[in-house]
């Protein structure tokens, strides 16, 4: 009876997860570590491990399609990745450090905070546009900061050209970092860096990042490995259910016109945040 | 010349694809008590130290061999934390034969150190 109860309880929470996170545009792991650890009971460092294990899935799954049509550049993607999986080593010997002294309180503060400032991007997300041309700079002719992709809206070819590198390597730093700490992909930030820093077309940041949420995982995932962090089951299952949900949504979300209904999934966004904060602090409600 | 963005693209969905079927195999297994030493009611056990640290990974070709659903399950972990790698070494290949691309060559072999510094030595140098 017990088996039955865990095995609909994990599949539902993940496929939940990775459904709203789709429709979001965030990865399955900022629904995931909150569900699992304050409703499930889920240690935060198994919630951890199995939501990055399942951040590759869902990176890897999603990226396939984009790489294919050619929107997503490899080559940006690629070089910044220098700074991220650097970043998740660090984050991820911040986590170990964490978790070793008894600490993990300060994770689920920290995690709520950065589920409170995703709303903030939620805000900010523009679905299409034409990228503003800016003027190339040093970084652009060094690091060959340029692309193409065919936009189907636009139904046209767009060229665009990327500044700053050195910005987006310190905020794909910081990315990696959390991504080590917390165990989700930091997508919001990898986007930040590719579009705000970099000033790429949206299109192309939000396929970019999510290329490169996979590295970014597998360099934390093998230390988390070592760790002991991951319940074989638990991560499998959780992957193959945010999968599921990330596949659903992603079949929804064309149809899903109303703004109302994003507001409602920020909405919990924003509760699971202060939930998790309040949990650090040892309150619970 | 070969399209390496097909090749990434074709290589992520397969290693996606074959964890799913893993996962599952292995649930299965586990599921039909085929899990020795650990029972469904350890694994189940969100508390339990039942974890990538305590599995003795020497264990993997045999527990897979013997079809043991928790080495069939962390068999297709392995593969997925591996589908990553695999588009970076592409990537490398890409940058040195048909881009013949220094900068980026070197950048991708940083991002490979990362990756294998983080898999290979660090678990060691960290316990």
């Amino acid at each position: 009876m017990i088996e039955i109860i865990y095995f609909t309880l994990i599949l539902i929470a993940s496929i939940m997860s990775g459904f709203l996170g789709s429709l979001v545009g965030l990865g399955g792991a900022s629904f995931l570590v909150p569900i699992y650890t304050l409703y499930l009971g889920v240690p935060i460092r198994y919630a951890a491990g199995a939501s990055l294990i399942s951040t590759i899935a869902t990176s890897s799954g999603s990226a396939s399609a984009y790489v294919r049509d050619k929107i997503t550049n490899i080559r940006i993607g690629i070089g910044l990745e220098t700074a991220t999986t650097g970043g998740a080593i660090i984050g991820t010997l911040a986590a170990a450090w964490v978790y070793s002294h008894h600490l993990a309180k300060l994770i689920y503060i920290i995690f709520g905070i950065v589920l409170l400032s995703q709303v903030y991007f939620q805000y900010q997300k523009r679905e299409y546009e034409e990228p503003v041309g800016s003027k190339p700079d040093l970084t652009t002719r060094i690091f060959k900061l340029y692309g193409e992709y065919y936009d189907q809206r636009l139904k046209k070819n767009v060229k665009y050209i990327g500044v700053k590198w050195w910005l987006a390597e310190i905020i794909m730093f910081l990315a990696g970092l959390i991504s080590g700490l917390l165990g989700i992909g930091s997508g919001a930030l990898k986007v930040l860096g590719l579009d705000w820093a970099m000033n790429l077309p949206m299109k192309v940041s939000t396929t970019t990042s999510n290329f490169m949420i996979g590295v970014t995982a597998a360099t934390s995932s093998s230390i988390y490995w070592f760790l002991g962090y991951i319940q074989p089951l638990l991560a499998g299952l959780t992957a193959v259910g945010i999968l599921l949900g990330a596949f659903m949504g992603s079949k929804v979300l064309p149809g899903l016109k109303s703004k109302t209904i994003r507001y409602i999934f920020i909405l919990i966004l924003i509760f699971l945040g202060i939930e998790m904060i309040l949990k650090g602090f040892g309150i619970s409600i | 010349m070969v399209d390496t963005q097909k090749i990434i693209g074709l290589g992520l969905r397969t290693g996606v694809i074959i964890t799913a079927a893993l996962v599952i195999l292995g649930v299965g297994l586990i599921l039909t008590n085929h899990s020795s030493p650990y029972t469904l009611k350890e694994l189940i056990n969100v508390s339990s130290n039942i974890n990538t640290g305590t599995i003795p990974l020497h264990n993997l070709l045999s527990g897979i061999i013997h079809l043991n659903g928790v080495y069939i399950i962390l068999l297709g972990l392995i593969i997925l934390i591996a589908t990553p790698i695999f588009y970076v070494v592409v990537g490398v290949l890409r940058f040195s034969k048909e881009e013949k691309d220094p900068l980026y060559i070197v950048l991708t072999i940083i991002v490979l150190f990362n990756l294998f510094f983080a898999i290979f030595a660090l678990g060691y140098l960290i316990k």
